[in-house]
């Protein structure tokens, strides 16, 4: 219905629409992006199609991984249309994402009988007044 | 740890904190260190340190 290009507010009928389509306990694949997103930034102004599998076209949008959209985008899958590699390669179009295949490599693995001492000592300088549960967290992990 | 008024790290902590740093095997600077000036030019000088 709608599609990356798509932002504001959408007419009742497919917002309507979009609510059946979610409701209707049927496999849901969008092609490109689930309608209602906001490509760039993520955003649902009215109402989106909660897919269960998105095929997008040769680059995937940054919308697509960023919150509240996230949640519906589903399974992801590339599809390649064939663009020249001018554009699937330019460093302009280009973003990082940060997956859990990139950070778990970086975690070492330790033997069963290690123990708080042999793993080292950081030392966490943070927080404020009002700030307390971030820095808790990072010394839970540290953990 | 001495303090800014708005009850963040401040300026002055930072003898105390290098001290502590030299002790440790890996520092994390932040989050939650809040928005203030003075604070922003402590996190500025540990980040070159």
């Amino acid at each position: 219905m709608f599609g990356i290009g798509f932002h504001g507010i959408m007419p009742e009928f497919y917002r309507k629409t979009i609510d059946l389509i979610n409701k209707s306990e049927k496999p849901v694949i969008s092609l490109d992006i689930p309608s209602g997103i906001n490509a760039d930034t993520g955003q649902i102004e009215s109402s989106a199609v909660k897919a269960g599998l998105t095929i997008t076209m040769e680059l995937p949008k940054p919308g697509l991984f960023l919150p509240p959209a996230i949640d519906f985008t589903g399974k992801l899958e590339i599809a390649k249309l064939g663009y020249p590699p001018e554009i699937t390669n330019n460093p302009e179009l280009l973003i990082n994402l940060l997956e859990e295949k990139d950070i778990l490599p970086l975690i070492p693995s330790w033997p069963a009988s290690a123990h708080k001492g042999s793993r080292g000592k950081i030392l966490i300088i943070a927080g404020s007044k009002n700030y307390i549960g971030a820095p808790f967290l990072a010394a839970a992990s540290g953990h | 740890m001495p303090e800014t008024k708005n009850k963040s790290f401040s300026l002055s902590s930072l003898e105390d904190i290098l001290k502590l740093t030299e002790k440790s095997d890996a520092v994390l600077l932040g989050p939650g260190m809040s928005q203030d000036e003075e604070t922003k030019s402590l996190i500025k000088f540990l980040s070159k340190e």
